[in-house]
């Protein structure tokens, strides 16, 4: 150890130095206690022998300087004195950590100095520990911060205001294992998924960010519930640990708000509620997600029909489990308590009842209500009226391209793909493809089937005709040695954006006779009329076998 | 397939998905996604995945109607896309079906 000695008189000093150096200890040496605090703060020794009594400033001061400077870190000070005053011995012990009364005995002073390295060691062990704890708390506050920005970013997405759904989700510490999750759908339609994870805090709420992303990506593409739970199960297969899974429904309600379609894995009973009563409970029929492979995995859902005094509640577990201090729960006799004697929001009654029933929150807690009374908000045509003027400004080109079939292609199975791939790039297209497509389709079909092939629907009337027709049809192509369709596509570079298709074809070519829908139930005749009814321009020209037809865009 | 019908576990209610084309060339698979199931069922035709649609397909829903006994037949036609609708509209079908 370094050892600073402060003594004024000589003799003791050279003394002490030299029984201190034999146990193999550094010593620096200071003639009073002004002199001490100097070399104190140069040479920052591991234990200070001080002399009580001495010139310029006693040891007294001097020790009390010393722990001054130094806060939290144990300097160990032993007072030499030659005072047998009590009073003074204990005064001493006030500031420094020990005494020895002079003459010096080395055999104590040796003991005295060796527990004293003991505790400092001690002490700095204990130092370094808090040291490593405090480097690590910090570490672990940024991590969490930067999770918690991660997950609030993956659920920032959520659609709030959807017209009839409301939704609540309370964390019972920093992080939720609740999940609740709403995507409406451009049709005035809406998914949802409520659903808790195995655990609370950060280890369960990880989960949800692989189940946001999906549940986004698949709503976006207007998956059906079936298709999103067996993907959200086999993503969390592969991303849980064996000992974790998750308790979750999904559903799909129309814009209507009439008709709902969900899958329920392993959350407690929902209920469908008519006024203040629960007409029926919808049961948990899944294991949870996360459980199952793909090949056991059930992906059924369950259909209800709904009616405008209808209203929904999903919830987790938290609520039915939440207990009071007398280890009571609140259970789903709490909740059906609720639903008979809430006005207004069940959603709001239900959060007071639970937090009255315990306010000091055990478990995460979510809930859903859907009131079908709202109906949903189809994303209208309004948007599109501002659409409808850019389209000059940027100064789309016209269009024109021509496709021609021969035998050969016209054998094939789906000879209009190339054409619908090609129209649905074209951003004027893309709004009502399927009004267009259909148009086209119409129009090729005709050519192909009265025209190449010479065909007629009247046996579309007959008994099983319908197909008879198509299998006729089919062997007729298959035999078919020439004969040709050709169509021509043109999209105008004006406003109103139009496009112009125009069929002809190698054969008779047959005028149709009614171009007028008719509220009939036959299953024909609807294809041309229909064609009628949507395009501006639809004229036959029989002598040359030709057709041409002017659809609207952005109509 | 292209085409796939489930009935619910009491057989009381059968989606039938229709993905891709929905048209002549899907003439029979149609057929038998309802033939086989009970009649007095509450029947869905769900189009969120159709991608296009002709005059037969109509001609095939028609049918589909006339076999399920009707004016009595439950048959709704869920996740048209707007185009989808339009066309429904255009043959007004949404007298003899329910469309959303």
């Amino acid at each position: 150890m370094e050892i600073l000695i402060a003594e004024d008189e000589e003799f003791c000093r050279q003394l002490l130095v030299m029984e201190l150096e034999d146990f193999g200890h550094v010593c620096h040496v200071a003639e009073n206690g002004a002199q001490a605090l100097e070399i104190w703060r140069d040479t920052k020794p591991d234990l200070i022998l001080m002399d009580m009594l001495m010139p310029v400033m006693d040891g007294y001061t001097a020790a009390r300087a010393i722990k001054e400077e130094q806060p939290g870190e144990h300097v160990p000070i032993i007072f030499l004195t030659a005072l047998s005053d009590e009073e003074e011995l204990v005064q001493s012990l006030e500031v420094g950590d020990d005494f020895l009364v002079k003459p010096i005995n080395f055999n104590i002073l040796r003991a005295k100095i060796q527990a004293h390295e003991r505790t400092l060691n001690l002490n700095r062990q204990v130092l370094m520990q808090n040291k490593e704890l405090e480097y690590f708390r910090s570490r672990v506050h940024s991590e969490y911060d930067m999770t918690r920005h991660l997950m609030e970013a993956a659920q920032k997405a959520n659609a709030t205001d959807v017209p009839g759904i409301d939704m609540h989700c309370t964390a019972a510490s920093f992080f939720s294992g609740d999940l609740v999750l709403l995507q409406d759908k451009w049709d005035g339609g809406a998914y949802f998924l409520i659903g808790d994870f195995t655990g609370h805090g950060l280890t369960a709420s990880i989960g949800s960010i692989p189940v946001t992303q999906a549940f986004r990506t698949m709503s976006r593409r207007n998956l059906s519930v079936g298709e999103i739970v067996r993907e959200l199960n086999q993503i969390l297969k592969r991303f849980l640990p064996g000992s974790m899974f998750f308790c979750a429904t999904v559903g799909e309600i129309n814009q209507a708000r009439n008709r709902i379609e969900i899958w329920c894995g392993g959350l407690p009973d929902a209920f469908l509620i008519e006024g203040n009563e629960v007409r029926r409970s919808i049961k948990s029929t899944h294991m949870p997600l996360g459980i199952m492979g793909d090949d056991e995995f059930e992906a059924d859902t369950e259909i209800l029909s709904l009616n405008g005094d209808n209203r929904l509640l999903f919830y987790t577990d938290g609520v039915t489990e939440c207990s009071n201090a007398d280890g009571e729960m609140f259970g789903e006799e709490g909740v059906i308590s609720v639903v008979q004697h809430s006005q207004g929001r069940i959603l709001d009654a239900m959060l007071q009842a639970v937090y009255e029933f315990n306010s000091d929150l055990q478990d995460d807690l979510s809930l859903i209500e859907i009131t079908c009374m709202e109906k949903g908000i189809a994303a209208d045509d309004g948007e599109e009226v501002d659409n409808i003027n850019p389209l000059v400004d940027i100064g789309l080109p016209s269009v024109s391209l021509e496709f021609s079939w021969w035998p050969t292609q016209l054998r094939t199975s789906d000879p209009l793909m190339i054409v619908r791939q090609w129209l649905s790039q074209h951003m004027a297209i893309r709004p009502e493809k399927e009004v267009v497509f259909m148009v086209i389709a119409e129009l090729f079909n005709n050519a192909v089937d009265h025209g190449v092939l010479n065909l007629f629907s009247d046996v579309k009337s007959e008994e099983g005709g319908f197909e008879k027709y198509y299998k006729n049809r089919q062997r007729l192509l298959q035999d078919l040695k020439d004969g040709w369709v050709r169509m021509e596509l043109t999209i105008s570079s004006q406003l109103p954006m139009s496009l112009c298709v125009e069929v002809s074809d190698s054969g008779q070519g047959i005028s149709p006779l009614n171009l007028d829908l008719e509220d009939s139930d036959d299953a024909f005749g609807r294809g041309l009329p229909m064609v009628k009814a949507i395009c501006r321009e639809l004229k036959f020209n029989t002598g040359d076998h030709h057709v041409r037809a002017v659809i609207d865009l952005n109509s | 397939m292209t085409i796939e019908s489930r009935a619910s576990s009491d057989g009381r209610k059968v989606t039938i998905d229709i993905r891709g084309r929905f048209d002549f060339s899907q003439i029979s698979q149609f057929r038998s996604s309802y033939e086989s199931k009970n009649k007095d069922a509450e029947f869905v035709v769900d189009l969120r995945q159709t991608e296009h649609i002709d005059s037969s397909a109509l001609g095939m829903l028609l049918n589909m109607r006339t076999f399920l006994g009707g004016d009595t037949a439950q048959i709704s036609i869920v996740n048209c896309s707007p185009g989808i609708k339009k066309i429904f509209e255009i043959s007004r079908f949404d007298k003899k079906f329910s469309i959303s």
